[in-house]
């Protein structure tokens, strides 16, 4: 065999590990984003059930009109579409999704404390409502992670992280939860303040 | 101490039948071993060697005269106690188990490998905490013939579970014990695509496979996680696997690896011991406790969701 078909086949087998992949990052891409849609959607459904809650919250809690301005304002923020492309957009649209749920929160853990029946009964009847939505967009936040980790591996670790460089995908943001969302919420620490 | 009760007395009659059948036993052994023994001699003398053949089957026989009774009170006490104790708790028991049908989805599931001989027993049936359940015992052998041997291979033996869940979900999703570098096998007889977790514990120890990898984990939070590692304590020596389909969740648990026997559960286990004391009664006691303790420990009561 002479060196020439040798050099072709050494080129093939690098064409083909390159390929493999190639596509091997591109379907991590594409998953990571598809998790990113899963997201979107359950997100969708926690703001559809937020301007019921907030019509519930305002004829009662008119003392939190701050928190109730604040969660609108959250709510519009997060409604712009996101590009899923650039990774400085998902992770200021999944920084704003945080600071809602955060908002979220606090709202219902104020509105516990409300000597009304009726509103308290109300607003337990959208907590739970809120909660099963909740209890989606975890589990669809760490397919999301999972996701976006298997991509952060290949494009950080090399051969791989050549070919996503050449390719120009890019690693995705986690979508994290804040600290503050970890801890339970003491609603007298918010009345106070 | 368990909070269910009935009548102490409810048993006074099976347990004057165990005091007959052990006297019985008594007695047959008495009389029939020198009587064999005098018969094998005898035959013996008269037959050589080939008389010791008499000796094998009045043995044979003295052991079957001897025991009947009790083997027949056995089962009848096993299904008169369980009877009381599952309508005290208001539930339903059938000592034949459920009919095969009725097995047929823990095999469509995977908890029940390929099999050709099925035996079902103990079954449980009726509501905990607001938790609807079965519960059966399940012995699934395959028997394989060729020219030359046939062999049997016990595929599953423990006990079979289904409880209601208080969740949504439309796919499937299958929980099989991690089996190191055979995990591709098992992941070739499986419709869905692994699910990989966060949790390293449970990742060890278990492997996830599902139609939809969001109702995976909608379905699999990490504290129902742990709740299915602290089962596993519960049964050590078990392999736990679990299914979520059609607001169900399904268990098996396998006993077969363990010291336990081939359908193990549920069983008088010591004759000799009285029925009140530290016979059947506790012991089925314990082992329903260790279900009602399963059934409490996975917190499937519908107003958690978690």
């Amino acid at each position: 065999m002479d060196s020439t078909w040798i050099f072709l086949i050494i080129i093939g087998v690098v064409a083909a590990i390159g390929y493999s992949l190639y596509v091997s990052v591109i379907q991590k891409r594409n998953r990571a984003r598809n998790a990113f849609s899963t997201i979107d959607v359950q997100l969708k459904k926690r703001h559809d059930l937020i301007p019921n809650v907030l019509k519930i919250a305002k004829e009662t809690m008119k003392q939190e009109m701050s928190l109730i301005e604040e969660v609108t304002r959250l709510r519009t923020a997060t409604e712009t579409p996101t590009d899923t492309d650039d990774p400085d957009a998902i992770k200021s649209r999944l920084e704003a999704e945080s600071g809602l749920a955060q908002s979220m929160r606090q709202l219902f853990a104020v509105a516990e404390n409300y000597p009304e029946p009726r509103f308290v009964e109300a607003m337990k009847t959208a907590q739970e409502t809120y909660q099963e939505v909740e209890g989606h967009i975890s589990a669809a936040r760490r397919f999301y992670n999972s996701a976006v980790e298997d991509l952060q591996n290949a494009v950080e670790i090399w051969p791989s992280s050549t070919i996503a460089a050449l390719a120009g995908v890019k690693a995705m943001p986690f979508f994290e939860i804040d600290e503050m969302e970890r801890k339970p919420i003491d609603a007298d620490d918010i009345l106070s303040g | 101490m368990s909070p269910y009760s009935f009548d102490p007395n409810l048993f006074d009659e099976l347990e004057q039948e165990r005091l007959e059948a052990l006297s019985w036993r008594k007695k047959v052994w008495l009389f029939g071993v020198p009587l064999v023994a005098a018969a094998s001699i005898v035959s013996a003398m008269f037959f050589g060697p080939e008389g010791l053949i008499a000796a094998v089957v009045g043995a044979g026989l003295t052991y079957m005269i001897a025991e009947f009774k009790l083997f027949e009170l056995k089962e009848r006490m096993k299904t008169d106690i369980l009877s009381h104790m599952a309508e005290a708790r208001g539930w339903r028991f059938d000592a034949d188990g459920p009919p095969e049908s009725g097995v047929d989805i823990y095999s469509d599931l995977g908890l029940l490998r390929s099999h050709n001989e099925l035996t079902v027993e103990d079954l449980f049936e009726g509501e905990l905490n607001g938790v609807r359940f079965e519960l059966f015992e399940a012995l699934a052998k395959m028997r394989t013939k060729n020219q030359k041997s046939e062999s049997v291979r016990t595929v599953f033996s423990g006990l079979l579970a289904r409880f209601s869940f208080p969740k949504d979900f439309q796919g499937s999703t299958v929980v099989l014990t991690d089996s190191g570098f055979f995990n591709w096998a098992a992941g070739f007889s499986q419709k869905g695509e692994r699910v990989t977790l966060e949790d390293p514990v449970f990742e060890k120890q278990f492997q996830v496979y599902s139609s939809d990898q969001v109702e995976a984990r909608y379905l699999l939070t990490p504290s129902f996680m742990q709740r299915l590692l602290d089962i596993r304590q519960v049964f050590p020596d078990a392999q736990l696997q679990a299914a979520f389909e059609r607001s169900h969740l399904y268990l098996a648990i396998d006993t077969k690896s363990s010291s336990r026997g081939e359908l193990g559960f549920f069983d008088v286990k010591d004759m000799s011991k009285p029925i009140s004391q530290q016979g059947a009664i506790q012991l089925f006691e314990r082992e329903l406790q260790v279900f009602e303790d399963i059934v409490n420990g996975l917190n499937l009561d519908t107003s958690t969701k978690i």
